[in-house]
């Protein structure tokens, strides 16, 4: 659904560009002779599904088209990082990515770009655009080389439409013996744009005001991670919500009512508070790696998916190949949004010289309502193989299921999501760092 | 005395070669830090700490492509090298860190240490030049 652009903070968005931009020069020109340190990492990846009308993503704000069965545009991505110390406690770090998406131009592409500031040993400071750290693999989501798998489980990280705010963060680390504690706050805005699920049309999102706390703690063989955020969103009122209060004003029967709950429901999402909490723990003894996650997605009434999401993941690595296999899901608690008038009974709404009929705007909320609800779980099989340093080649098969209605992490067109669906999806990638 | 002197040929033996398994955690001369503990150095590898114990931010060495990382890496931090790939990329590309310093060399190790005061590296043997000094022995 359209969003619409809130009240701004002028001053913040300047800093904010300035930062930006101070971020991409300084490593860029400034220090370029002395030690400006260039890394990137990339993946070819092929991923091929079985359902003709339903598209894979793996992330919700890629370009989506549900006919589209086999492709690399899913996994394949190429970041380059260019990172400078400028002065004794100074750095910046500019990373430019390049992958699916419905947008294309230097704005999106540019996934990191601040300036950081260490006033002592322990405490790190950041300002412009930087990861937003969610989940356990928010900040290098995009790596795909650091973990065992093609990509991150979709019933976790698929729907995570925020990847990076402008804004500030701080983080304390200290260690004690074997035991090393991180605690990271981060504040800023995002506006993510995301597809419609048929690909046809193009939304502008907002979230406001993230504020992200996270505390992790590493020791042996072990990685924890405890982390709360939240934000604001900003919603428009959708075009369409002016058929249904015209319906609302003019049919006093059952469709008038659900018109009015429907435009009322709609009228509602804007500024809505959306609350993530997340706890996550990976073992890795050399030999046996084990990764789980789980996090509570809620909100006060903005329209995103909510309920609980997490996966447990097992692997064993034989020398170079490092066979594992993934459990995942995310249940909703979210009830689906039905009619039960007869849209068809009424007479269409005017619209100019001509006019629509009512059903067309039935089908309108009820996409944009139930069209953020995910219900499913995949079970998944794959083996890594680490052909040559910092290359990576992977296989892996998984199996979707998927509950009617709630397809939110899959390209498809209007009707599709009225029947479960069962998807089978084969992919291949090869991996590198540089 | 045959048997004896073939004995003692073989301890030998087998001290010299324990001894080229030792790795040296090396440091420019005029670091005012004497010596570090195992932790210290894991510390420091690992991207817990990025400074002495004074507060100076240490230039961490890493020597990409040489056999002796991997014995590094194993002896000290208990990993191999696709592990230690993966944890430092998580950490680069998080945005968390600058990505190690790397000398491939050893004679590139030696004049970059030599010229910095506050950086440290490891290589497979006493440091020859006097402007190095050894700040931990890990044994393989």
């Amino acid at each position: 659904m359209p969003l619409l652009k809130p009240s701004s903070d002028t001053v913040r968005r300047s800093l904010c560009a300035c930062l930006l931009t101070l971020a991409c020069v300084i490593p860029g020109t400034l220090y370029a002779e002395t030690d400006l340190q260039v890394s990137g990492f990339g993946t070819l990846g092929l991923s091929v599904e079985t359902e003709d009308d339903m598209g894979f993503l793996r992330d919700s704000n890629q370009s989506k088209d549900p006919e589209k069965d086999g492709s690399i545009h899913a996994d394949s991505i190429l970041g380059l990082q260019l990172s400078s110390r400028f002065a004794e406690d100074w750095r910046a770090t500019t990373q430019f990515v390049y992958r699916d998406r419905p947008e294309q131009g230097l704005e999106e592409a540019t996934e990191l770009a601040f300036i950081g500031y260490r006033p002592a040993g322990n405490l790190d400071l950041r300002a412009g655009r930087m990861a937003v750290g969610m989940f356990q693999l928010s900040d290098y989501r995009r790596v795909d080389y650091v973990n065992l798998w093609v990509r991150p489980p979709t019933e976790v990280y698929a729907w995570i439409l925020p990847s990076y705010i402008d804004g500030a963060d701080a983080a304390y680390s200290f260690a004690h013996g074997d035991y090393f504690w991180r605690l990271k706050v981060q504040y800023g805005d995002t506006k993510p744009v995301l597809e419609s699920p048929s690909g046809e049309q193009q939304f502008d999102t907002e979230f406001n005001d993230f504020l992200v706390g996270t505390l992790t703690l590493d020791f042996g063989n072990w990685r924890t991670r405890l982390s709360y955020s939240q934000s604001k969103t900003a919603a428009s009122v959708p075009g369409f919500v002016a058929g249904l209060d015209y319906l609302a004003a003019t049919d006093l029967g059952a469709v008038g009512q659900e018109a009015a709950e429907l435009g009322a429901r709609l009228r509602s999402a804007s500024g809505k508070q959306v609350r993530y909490t997340q706890a996550s723990a990976s073992y890795d003894n050399g030999d046996l790696i084990v990764d789980t996650e789980i996090a509570r997605l809620s909100t006060s009434g903005a329209l995103v998916p909510t309920g609980i999401a997490g996966y447990i993941s097992v692997g064993h690595r034989f020398d170079s190949l490092t066979p594992y296999m993934v459990y995942s899901r995310f249940d909703s608690d979210q009830h689906t949004y039905r009619s039960s008038a007869n849209w068809f009974a009424v007479p269409p709404v005017p619209a100019g010289p001509t006019s629509i009929p009512a059903f067309v705007f039935r089908e309108a909320a009820l996409g944009s309502l139930n069209g953020v609800m995910i219900e499913q779980y995949t079970h998944s099989l794959g083996v890594r193989w680490d052909v040559a340093p910092k290359i990576a080649l992977k296989a892996q098969w998984d199996r979707s299921y998927v509950e009617a209605e709630k397809f939110a992490i899959w390209a498809h067109r209007d009707g599709r999501a009225s029947s479960d669906a069962k998807v089978d999806i084969f992919s291949a990638a090869l991996n590198f760092i540089f | 005395m045959m048997i004896k002197h073939i004995t003692l040929t073989c301890i030998l033996v087998l001290l010299a070669s324990l001894s080229q398994a030792d790795i040296y955690v090396v440091a420019n001369r005029d670091n005012p830090i004497a010596s570090m503990d195992r932790q210290a150095v894991r510390d420091l590898y690992l991207a817990r700490s990025r400074a002495f114990d004074d507060g100076a931010a240490v230039t961490v060495y890493d020597r990409n492509d040489t056999p002796l990382r991997a014995r590094f890496l194993r002896s000290l931090l208990g990993m191999n090298e696709r592990q230690f790939d993966a944890y430092w990329a998580r950490l680069v590309f998080a945005g968390r860190v600058l990505p190690l310093a790397q000398a491939e060399q050893v004679d590139e190790l030696r004049k970059r240490i030599a010229e910095d005061v506050n950086a440290i590296g490891y290589m497979d043997e006493m440091p020859p030049s006097p402007d190095l000094k050894a700040l931990l022995v890990v044994a393989d």
